[in-house]
């Protein structure tokens, strides 16, 4: 009950930040903001639930806008189709990384951002598909049924549709044999397999769902942008988005949501310090580190735990007493 | 179907040049427990990983139901219906005891990615079978009411038994449990026994690798026993009991015997206020919520053994983990030479001469014998010597001399335990607290850590040990303390203690087996 009240308020207020904010530019950021959730919500399943560190999903970013931005523009394909191919796109590229899921942590980090690094040439140096470092410009706003999300408002509210989406299912998969499945792998590789998961198996599964997530989350920047080009998905992109989740705290999809939004939107609003706007920001996100491992969600539950004096631990242990062992 | 369940033929396996398993021939019939025993290296725990898939063999074959197991991953494996247990408690630890259980159920269901988007209708029943399946294993091991802990801030005795959940749980044709009494007390070693009696009246043939002889010896139908990766015997309890070969390379001569070798002074009183090397007052320690030491008082005199027993959740463990600063308390005091210890970190403890050697061994798998001794005398005391103190380290575990160039992580478990052993010695502590010493070591190892815990002693060195073996712990102390929910609540000169009935009741376990499950209930809101 608390936690659907809870999820009422903080979409009310997502739901009035246009309204409260009308000013265009503002609505402009807060988009990217949430197509930035979206992308940290996949960079959650993948590090926070599997224990996968990738540096390469800029890569299906990239892909999925790339991929929407050309069907629209050059095959008039409607918007609903591009966006859907563009996760689909995204997800068949990441079955190239199918022969490197087993490498242990800080190989498959460095595998992946190689793999970001040939995704960000294709799209530098293949001109005649990509246009270059000019890139592609021009994308159509998107038109669902006859409807044009030409605002930048109306186009928020489609990013927002898409991210509330995008949650509830990584909230579903998180609670599922599949995210219990990532979760144990992500704790013993093992112990795993010996509870019958096939771990290689799992984590390309895993691969593939960020990876689609990442691809539609491409595909809505490159239509609200309306103008893409390589320099938006090199690595340091990904690595933005590791910042995200790291930021927000591991393993918390509210943690993620969290994440995005700082990263997106503190260099912003540091924005009348002129130069200094990214040290500032730097030095944030070393605080805030130092603060709490857990990134934001850790320190959220901490100060719940301090700030009221719930005890369900205690409860569930009274009745196994008497319960011999 | 006729015909053993599982069945090896010159089965192998080669680390290296290190031959782990040498040509096993076994057979287990179906609905036995089946006893795997053996000196601490002979090659136990790498059968169990040759049967789950785990690791590869390099020459034989192990057939199950009359099939070739030979290239199936441990998955499958575990899909056709052998599961097991880990001999270091590898647990899902962040996950909660409930999760940890239904993960064992992944390879009997099937819900995928779009299942579980859409909330299928197949989904919602798979989840509600799952968890119901689940419930009820937790509770045939006896962890009802803890669905909803994490895994790993359970007690290590509910860990023990939460794994064992986890594999009962998918129905298993073969269950293989690698020393599942490890760190329990005798009483729940009593119940452990009474558990795998049940899981064999379930329809489960269990193959069960263990040191504790007593476990052994009630739960299994047949006993093979291996040395150096070969069989040495094969037969019922009672043949192997009397079979001179095995009492040579395994069992040893009896503990007591041995133990008697110290020169203990058995004096009951507490070591006067000048003497005292450690001296803990009102000592309190919480886990969030959860109390662990209640107010807990004790002392150890310069150069003297002092045991600390319990049953496993009283807070040993947490004692220890006060002591050495690696948990801090919300209240007492603790003073080393009647030096307080507030507000220093572990580090600094150590410098001070305080070195524990952690439950679980805690060696450094990535570096050699040789590396995790010399990181051992970090401390600024005892680096000028560390050369000696490895050369003492070798004469006093010859077996470690021998590995001095191997990995920690390809040590057997029996030798890990002599590894971190020997780097706490290193460290050169006015003050050593052992955590489990002898937990997972055969008998005749046992003896060996008792006797090098003696001459630890005749050299000076002040002792706090803490051990499910309360039997050992006791035989070696000059003074005994009995832990019960965080508090003190026996103390006396050990061999004053170990006559103590109350403590053989409540603790030991095995005067009335058969008894044990009631003496061995306990308050389950403290933990370890």
């Amino acid at each position: 009950m608390k936690s659907v009240v809870a999820r009422v308020l903080v979409l009310s207020a997502f739901v009035a930040a246009p309204f409260v904010q009308t000013n265009h530019y503002w609505q402009h950021v807060f988009c990217v903001a949430l197509i930035g959730v979206v992308l940290a919500l996949g960079m959650q399943l993948l590090l926070g639930m599997a224990g996968l560190l990738s540096l390469g999903q800029a890569a299906f970013y990239g892909i999925g806008a790339y991929v929407s931005a050309a069907l629209t523009l050059y095959f008039g394909a409607p918007f609903l189709v591009a966006f859907i191919l563009a996760g689909v796109a995204a997800a068949i590229c990441s079955l190239l990384l199918v022969p490197i899921v087993r490498l242990p942590g800080s190989s498959l980090a460095v595998a992946t951002l190689g793999f970001n690094i040939i995704i960000y040439l294709v799209l530098l140096n293949e001109d005649w598909a990509t246009g270059g470092s000019f890139g592609i410009m021009n994308v159509p706003a998107p038109r669902i049924f006859g409807f044009a999300f030409a605002g930048e408002r109306a186009m928020y509210f489609l990013c927002l549709f898409v991210a509330v989406v995008v949650y509830l299912g990584m909230e579903r998969l998180v609670h599922s044999r599949f995210g219990r499945a990532l979760r144990a792998i992500s704790q013993d590789e093992d112990a795993a397999r010996a509870s019958g998961i096939s771990v290689n198996l799992y984590k390309s599964k895993c691969f593939l769902v960020a990876a689609f997530t990442a691809g539609i989350a491409g595909s809505l920047y490159a239509h609200q942008a309306r103008y893409i080009n390589p320099y938006d998905f090199s690595f340091t992109k990904s690595i933005e988005i590791l910042i995200m989740v790291v930021v927000g705290g591991l393993g918390s999809m509210p943690g993620a949501v969290v994440g995005a939004l700082i990263v997106v939107l503190a260099p912003e609003y540091l924005r009348s310090s002129g130069e200094l706007r990214l040290i500032l920001f730097g030095a944030l996100v070393v605080v805030l580190m130092g603060f709490s491992r857990g990134g934001v969600a850790g320190l959220v539950s901490v100060l719940g735990q301090q700030l009221t004096r719930f005890r369900p631990l205690r409860a569930s242990k009274a009745t196994s007493s008497g319960e011999p062992q | 179907m006729t015909g053993p369940l599982l069945g090896t033929e010159q089965l192998a396996c080669r680390f290296g040049g290190l031959v782990a398993v040498g040509g096993v021939d076994m057979s287990v019939q179906r609905g036995d427990v089946q006893g795997l025993i053996g000196p601490n290296g002979a090659g136990k725990t790498t059968f169990l990983n040759l049967i789950s898939g785990h690791v590869r063999p390099t020459g034989g074959a192990i057939f199950f139901e009359g099939s070739n197991l030979e290239a199936l991953p441990p998955q499958r494996r575990a899909a056709i219906g052998i599961r097991r247990t880990f001999q270091n408690l590898r647990l899902f630890r962040e996950m909660t005891a409930l999760e940890n259980v239904m993960v064992g159920l992944h390879a009997g269901t099937e819900s995928e990615i779009f299942h579980s988007l859409l909330r299928s209708r197949k989904q919602r029943r798979e989840e509600r079978e799952t968890a119901q399946a689940s419930r009820a294993a937790l509770d045939f091991v006896g962890l009802a009411g803890c669905e909803n802990l994490v895994a790993g801030a359970l007690p290590y005795g509910h860990q023990r038994l939460l794994e064992i959940a986890r594999a009962f749980v998918a129905k298993p044709k073969l269950m293989l449990l690698d020393e599942p009494a490890a760190g329990l007390n005798g009483a729940e070693a009593g119940q452990l026994v009474g558990l795998i009696r049940r899981i064999q009246a379930a329809g489960v043939t269990v193959i069960l690798v263990e040191h504790h002889m007593e476990v052994v010896m009630r739960a299994c139908d047949r006993i093979v026993v291996l040395n150096y990766g070969k069989k040495l015997a094969d037969g019922s309890p009672a043949d192997i009991r009397d079979h001179s070969g095995v009492i040579e390379a395994y069992l040893g001569a009896r503990l007591p015997a041995s133990a008697k070798q110290t020169d203990v002074k058995p004096t009951g009183a507490p070591c006067s206020q000048k003497s005292a090397m450690l001296r803990i007052s009102g000592l309190h320690v919480k886990y969030g919520q959860i109390p662990a030491l209640r107010g807990l008082d004790m002392d150890v005199g310069a150069g003297e053994i002092v045991a600390l027993i319990g049953a496993n959740g009283a807070g040993k463990s947490t004692t220890l983990k006060a002591i050495s600063g690696l948990v801090s308390p919300s209240a007492g005091t603790l003073e080393l030479k009647g030096r307080s210890l507030a507000g220093l970190a572990p580090e600094q403890r150590v410098e001070l001469g305080i070195v524990q050697v952690p439950e679980g061994r805690r060696i450094f798998p990535r570096l050699t014998v040789d590396e995790n001794l010399l990181v051992g005398a970090y401390p600024a005391r005892a680096r000028a010597d560390e050369r000696q103190a490895r050369e003492r380290a070798y004469t006093l575990f010859p077996r470690l001399a021998e590995r001095r160039r191997q990995a920690g992580a390809s040590l057997s478990g029996g030798e890990q335990q002599m590894l971190a052993f020997a780097r706490a010695m290193m460290a050169q502590p006015l003050l050593l607290l052992l955590d489990e010493p002898s937990l997972g070591l055969a008998p005749i190892l046992v003896e060996e850590v008792a006797a090098a815990i003696s001459r630890f002693h005749r050299d000076g060195a002040t002792i706090l040990l803490v051990e499910q073996n309360a039997e050992l712990a006791l035989s070696l102390a000059s003074r005994g303390f009995v832990i019960e929910t965080g508090r003190i609540v026996l103390t006396g000169s050990g061999p004053n203690l170990l006559k103590n009935p109350e403590v053989w009741a409540s603790y030991l376990g095995q005067g009335d087996w058969e008894a044990a499950p009631d003496n061995g209930r306990r308050e389950p809101a403290s933990m370890n």
